[in-house]
C-alpha cells in the first residue's frame, strides 16, 4: 500500500517553504536584522539560518540520512550583509530539505533514529515519525514569526512620522 | 502508548503546542486580547479563535470523526473583552482535540477524507496523514505568533 504520510510531508513542506521565499523577499539588510521586541526576539536572518539547519537536520533523521553538520550555537548569532546572501543560502538549503523528502522511499516510521545534539534532556533517539512531524511543525513555527515580523516592520516603515 | 508512532507523535506535538497557546494567553488583561501589532495583523482574540476551531476541524477530520460545525470567515472578525472567556475557549477546544487523538490507537493513514468548507481550488478530498500533518504544523505557527504577539503587547 502507497504511504501517503511521506507524499503529505513533500505537500506540505513545499508549501511552507514557499511562504519562507515570499516572507524574505525584497528585504533590506535592516528589516533583516531588525529584532521586532527587543533583545529577546530574534532577527529574520536568524530565524532563517536557525530554521533551515534544523529542518535539514530533522528530515535527515526521519528519512534516515547521514545527520549533517550543525552548529546550533551560532544559528542565532549570525547577522545579514548582502540580503543576496541569505536569498542564496534559503535556496540551496531549501532544495536540500526538499531533496530528503523526495529521494526517500519505503520508510518505517516506526523505527527510532539517532538525532543531532540537542539541549537538555531530549533523548538521542526518536522515532521516524516524530522527526518528520516535528521538522515539518517547527519549520512552520518559525516561517510564521518571519511572516508577522515582516507584517510588523513594513508597517512601522511605511507609517507617517511625528516630524511631518 | 499507541504503537502508531505517527498518532503518538501528534499527540505530543499538539498537546506540547496547545499548552504553549494557553500560556500566551493566560494571565492577558482585556484591551490585550483586541491589540494588534500592527493594523494588517491578528489580535489575540483572533488567533485563539482561529486556530482552536482550526485544529478541532483537522483533527476530527484526520481521526475520521464527525466535523464539527465551523464558520471560518467569523473567526477572523472574533473579538474578547474577556479574558475568562478567552481560557475557557482554549481550554474547551483543547479537550476536544486531545480527545480527539485519544480517540483510536491506530489509524489508516492512507484513507481518503472528505474535507468540508475549503474556498479556492483546494482538493475535496486529502489523506489523513495530510489531515494530521496539516493540523500540527498550522496550530504550532499560529501558536508562536500568539506568544509573538504577546511580547511584542508586554513591550509596547
Amino acid at each position: 500500500m502507497t504511504d501517503t504520510v511521506l507524499p503529505s510531508a513533500r505537500y506540505v513542506v513545499k508549501g511552507i517553504l514557499e511562504d519562507l521565499a515570499t516572507s524574505i523577499d525584497g528585504l533590506p539588510a535592516e528589516a533583516l536584522n531588525w529584532k521586532p521586541g527587543g533583545e529577546e526576539t530574534n532577527t529574520i536572518t536568524v530565524l532563517v539560518t536557525h530554521v533551515l539547519h534544523s529542518t535539514r537536520s530533522w528530515l535527515a533523521v526521519a528519512v534516515g540520512a547521514p545527520l549533517p553538520q550543525r552548529d546550533r550555537d551560532s544559528e542565532f548569532r549570525v547577522r545579514a550583509g548582502d540580503p543576496r546572501e541569505l536569498g542564496g543560502f534559503m535556496k540551496d538549503f531549501s532544495m536540500q530539505c526538499r531533496d530528503l523528502l523526495e529521494n526517500a522511499t519505503d520508510l518505517d516510521w516506526s523505527v527510532s533514529r539517532k538525532t543531532h545534539a540537542r539541549p537538555g534532556n531530549a533523548p538521542e533517539e526518536v522515532p521516524a515519525a516524530f522527526a518528520l512531524m516535528h521538522a515539518i511543525e517547527h519549520l512552520r513555527e518559525h516561517v510564521a514569526h518571519i511572516s508577522l515580523t515582516r507584517q510588523i516592520w513594513e508597517a512601522r516603515n511605511s507609517a507617517p512620522t511625528n516630524a511631518d | 502508548m499507541p504503537t502508531d508512532h505517527v498518532l503518538a507523535s501528534a499527540r505530543k506535538l499538539v498537546s506540547d503546542s496547545l499548552t504553549e497557546l494557553r500560556a500566551a494567553v493566560d494571565g492577558l488583561p482585556a484591551e490585550a486580547l483586541n491589540w494588534r501589532p500592527s493594523p494588517d495583523t491578528n489580535s489575540m482574540a483572533i488567533l485563539v479563535t482561529h486556530t482552536m476551531h482550526s485544529t478541532r476541524l483537522w483533527l476530527t477530520l484526520a481521526m475520521a470523526l464527525p466535523l464539527p460545525d465551523r464558520d471560518r470567515d467569523s473567526e477572523f472578525l472574533a473579538t474578547e473583552d474577556d479574558p475568562a472567556a478567552l481560557i475557557r475557549l482554549v481550554d474547551d477546544y483543547t479537550a476536544d482535540c486531545l480527545a480527539a487523538l485519544q480517540s483510536a490507537d491506530a489509524m489508516d493513514w492512507n484513507a481518503m477524507r472528505q474535507t468540508q468548507g475549503r474556498g479556492g481550488d483546494a482538493q475535496p478530498e486529502v489523506p489523513a496523514a495530510y489531515a494530521l500533518i496539516h493540523a500540527t504544523e498550522h496550530l504550532r505557527g499560529h501558536v508562536d505568533q500568539a506568544t509573538l504577539t504577546r511580547s511584542l503587547w508586554e513591550a509596547r
